[in-house]
């Protein structure tokens, strides 16, 4: 099988070893994985923002970078979702780019997705020790509907516990811009996120968005709390190693 | 109709640093989430009522002016009075008209929505009549002369101890914070109100078309009271308020309590048919409906017309994580939560509630709640969309995105972006870690760290290693 | 109230509607039907139990009793709530089973809401007394309610003003939900609805101080439910 990863804009330049991570378990799984050059970003920071020409510049290039790709496979539930929902909808004046987007629709999966419902994984070689908490993005939970593919992944780490996170449904705070727009209440929410993540007693913070992980995790450091953050493809690959 | 009377960051700001609003809103969204889940749960396929309840909602927004036209011939009928009013003054001046008409001297309420919108109680009162509230909480408030911040419990905000400064004070004599206390000194106060009162204004959660009958739902009986005593009764009524018959009404009743409170029904469903027939000993000798639009027609027929399927039960604000840290004062208009930053704007523009529509994350509980479907975090996308076409949003914004959209549709643009962000950004950086930065990257940073751009991003590792390894 | 502002208001919503003014339109008849699986095969007995059941949890408890108990059960609810003084529907059904009279019997003093008092003068009395006694038309399994159709010498406030509240009614009338009771409403429509119809669950309550459930802050506080086995 041959996948095309979408590394998303965050990955790319802010966390390039969830990219790396998701080329390594996705080659250890025996999936061919290519990367198109001429991907940038799905729009959703301008869509999101009432930006929706701006957003359609982004997401035609993205549809273009990924045309001849028979399966997109992208570690991020808001970045899919976005694609899954917002595209055919942008393009819905232009029946040959609608067409297109629908295609693009029907073939991108989310990394979690696409390694229990498409892969059907069974991984049994991993091993990370350590308690770990999870954190569902609203996009990818609600968006998407994938709530229990990465922890039924987290599931086949050997010695790694998964603590349930409470009010695990609560949004982080992050938002896109509104972490920028209205950070006071944006503080407030990623604060309550981080007391539930605390109450657990983790050490590690996984996720499958790195929007969210990087306002958790952003606030953790400046709190100067002693939490590890990860992707899941960043523990299916570390756990790969040991 | 707005209530605000800040800028809409410094109402945010002083909600965060209200003590009470911190314990007390969590609080009860934890209750009303809790009801709501377990009803559903109880219900099993809240799903297909939802799709069925949106479908009735959906029907009788398209078809409102027949609905409302068989409602109005229908109350006709059985002798009750029809007014419509376009605007908040002409509901204002048909309800003072009539309290003039009846020399009336005090009036009960129960909760009324609408009523709020026109600031009614304020215009009563100034051609000197009194007006009590009389739901509990509407009554807390209005002693304390606030506005509610919650469609279903308007005084979450107020502590025990307030409630029994203000209602000592009313008594002339201390009061205990026993909530038993406190309900039973309000008993007896408003129930002499009750029984003195001329004219029960009460609102309208629904009217049933096929037999022109107005329901009421309330737990506390208030509403019962309202509109049983006075001689003249009055309902304010949203058009949009309608159900075209009873097995319709069955629908939407049985999803407003159980999202609104987890309640499988209400305690009182009270359905008035007609003013008091002759046989009658009870019941008001007149009835008046006050059919409003107060901008809710401008609605229809654009994007956001499926907020009129609203049937203000609060699941949204319940869930909202917004409204759970800010409360519903901040929001600045008569309806708070999701629901109210999609109505604000639309009822009062722009100019005044520019900033609703980005206060939310687009997390989407809103809108996996909502027991009619409307799809409220895509309208608040929908409310940005309008605002950056009218020229509500920055320009530094508008150019910002305008950049983005040109990088993002030039890959070798973006490649060279992002070749650049590690240094660019490194000047701002001090060991791999960005703690403020200028403009928006300020709101980010005043709140949390940012990393600094990785040395090498992803694609230059693909071009360089990755390649081998995929 | 003109007839010219009514065609106005309903030109302009059919104007934003972007269509010609519509008139007579009536529902579809709805396929789907989520409320069935609620009550399906479930018996009378079950619909009683359920009825019963909900409305315990709700702090009212439920006699179900023959009629020929009536006067002992009376003294358990008398009892129970403290009356020495009632008022209730002046009403064919409650003739029949004496109520006047057995109340009588046990000293207690009787207002009967008829067209002999005067209407200030019942509510004054209703206001004061301990009990108020209505009977249940309709009776709802799913959620406990009790269904009051008002008017003549059904008054609306016998269920409303006193502190604590009696509903009798017969265990034949106990339907699945609220569908079957508006499908009743629906049926009286073409004879004229009562004035008003009362969908009454449990006793007042109120959660406005926070959060804090207490009751009887404007209604009965206290409700009792007899049953009567037909």
């Amino acid at each position: 099988m041959k996948v095309s990863l979408f590394i998303t804009c965050l990955a790319d330049v802010f966390y390039p070893n969830v990219g790396i991570s998701v080329v390594e378990v996705l080659k250890r799984n025996g999936v061919e994985v290519d990367f198109p050059a001429e991907q940038t970003c799905c729009g959703q920071p301008a869509f999101n923002s009432g930006y929706q020409k701006d957003a359609k510049e982004a997401a035609r290039q993205l549809i273009k970078a990924f045309e001849k790709s028979e399966i997109v496979v992208t570690p991020s539930g808001s970045c899919a979702s976005m694609i899954r929902h917002y595209y055919p909808g942008l393009f819905k004046e232009e029946p040959v780019w609608l067409e297109k987007a629908q295609k693009l629709v029907d073939k991108t999966y989310e990394f979690s997705e696409f390694l229990v419902k498409i892969l059907k994984v069974e991984m049994s070689d991993l091993k990370l020790p350590g308690k770990a908490t999870y954190h569902q993005s609203c996009h990818m939970a609600r968006g998407l509907g994938i709530k229990e593919e990465p922890k039924a992944l987290l599931g086949q780490v050997e010695g790694l516990e998964v603590v349930d996170l409470p009010y695990c449904n609560d949004c982080c705070g992050f938002g896109g811009t509104f972490a920028a727009k209205m950070s006071e209440i944006s503080e407030k929410m990623v604060d309550e996120k981080i007391r539930n993540i605390e109450s657990t007693g983790a050490e590690i913070l996984i996720g499958s968005d790195m929007g969210c992980l990087m306002n958790i995790g952003g606030r953790l450091n400046r709190t100067q709390k002693d939490i590890k953050v990860m992707h899941v493809a960043e523990v299916l690959a570390q756990g790969g190693k040991q | 109709m707005s209530t605000q009377r800040l800028p809409f960051h410094e109402r945010v700001e002083k909600a965060l640093a209200d003590p009470v609003l911190k314990k007390a809103v969590p609080l009860a969204q934890d209750k009303f989430r809790a009801g709501r889940i377990a009803a559903a749960e109880l219900v099993g396929n809240f799903e297909e009522w939802r799709d069925h309840v949106s479908a009735i909602r959906m029907h009788t927004i398209e078809n409102l002016d027949s609905y409302i036209e068989q409602f109005a011939t229908n109350v006709r009928k059985k002798g009750g009075h029809v007014h419509f009013a376009d605007t908040a003054d002409e509901a204002v001046q048909i309800i003072t008209g009539i309290a003039k008409e009846k020399g009336a001297k005090t009036v009960v309420k129960s909760k009324s929505m609408v009523s709020e919108e026109m600031h009614l109680n304020k215009h009563l009162e100034e051609m000197g009549v009194r007006v009590v509230e009389t739901d509990l909480g509407e009554y807390i408030i209005q002693l304390a002369d606030e506005t509610p911040s919650h469609l279903i419990a308007p005084a979450i905000h107020k502590t025990r101890k307030e409630v029994s400064e203000l209602f000592s004070e009313v008594a002339g004599r201390q009061l205990s914070q026993e909530t038993t206390e406190l309900c039973s000194f309000a008993r007896e106060k408003l129930r002499e109100e009750f029984l003195n009162a001329d004219i029960g204004i009460s609102g309208c959660n629904f009217a049933v078309a096929e037999s022109g009958s107005v329901v009421l739902i309330s737990n506390e009986g208030n509403a019962r009271l309202t509109t049983t005593l006075p001689k003249t009764h009055i309902v304010m009524m949203g058009m949009e308020r309608i159900v075209p018959g009873w097995q319709e009404l069955d629908m939407v009743v049985s999803m407003l309590t159980r999202s609104a409170t987890g309640q499988k029904i209400s305690v009182y469903v009270t359905g008035i048919n007609s003013p008091r027939k002759e046989a009658d000993l009870d019941g008001p000798d007149d009835v008046h409906i006050v059919i409003i639009d107060n901008g809710r027609s401008k609605i229809l027929g654009t994007a956001y017309q499926e907020a009129l399927k609203c049937i203000r039960c609060g699941a949204c604000l319940n869930v909202c994580p917004v409204y759970r840290h800010i409360g519903g004062h901040a929001y600045g208009g008569v309806y708070s939560g999701p629901i109210g930053a999609v109505l604000s704007p639309l009822f009062d523009g722009y100019e005044e509630f520019k900033e609703l529509p980005y206060a939310s994350s687009l997390c989407g509980a809103c809108t996996e709640v909502c027991p009619v479907k409307i799809p409220l975090h895509e309208l608040l996308i929908e409310h940005r969309k309008d605002e950056v076409e009218q020229g509500f949003t920055p320009a530094s914004e508008k150019l910002a995105f305008k950049g983005f959209g040109y990088v993002t549709s030039h890959p070798t643009v973006y490649d060279l972006a992002v070749k650049m962000a590690h240094t660019g950004m490194g000047v701002m950086a001090k060991d791999g870690v960005i703690t403020s930065g200028p403009g928006m990257l300020g709101g980010w940073t005043d709140v949390r760290d940012l990393p600094q751009p990785a040395k090498q991003s992803f694609r230059d590792w693909w071009k360089k290693e990755g390649k081998d390894r995929g | 109230m003109s007839m010219e502002k009514q065609d106005a208001f309903l030109n302009k919503i059919a104007n934003r509607l972007g269509r010609p003014r519509r008139s007579g339109v009536r529902p579809p008849d709805w396929e789907a039907k989520p409320y069935v699986h609620l009550y399906e095969g479930k018996t009378q007995e079950d619909l009683i139990q359920q009825f019963m059941d909900n409305l315990e949890a709700l702090n009212t408890p439920v006699d179900r009793i023959y009629r020929s108990e009536i006067t002992s059960t009376l003294e358990s609810v008398l009892q129970g709530f403290g009356v020495k003084s009632t008022i209730f529907w002046d009403d064919q059904v409650f003739h029949d089973l004496k109520l006047a009279d057995h109340l009588r019997e046990k000293g207690i003093k009787t207002v009967e809401w008829n067209t002999t008092g005067s209407p200030m003068e019942l509510r004054r009395e209703a206001a004061q007394v301990d009990l108020g006694i209505a009977w249940g038309d309709i009776g709802l399994a799913e959620t406990g309610t009790v269904v009051l159709f008002n008017g003549g010498g059904r008054g609306r406030v016998v269920s409303l003003l006193p502190p604590a509240f009696l509903c009798i009614l017969s265990e034949k009338s106990i339907v699945p939900r609220l569908t079957q009771a508006v499908q009743q409403v629906h049926s009286k429509i073409p004879d004229g609805l009562p004035s008003c119809i009362n969908f009454i669950t449990g006793p007042s309550r109120t959660g406005d101080i926070e959060m804090d459930l207490a009751l009887g802050v404007h209604g009965p506080g206290k409700v009792y439910v007899i049953l009567l086995k037909d």
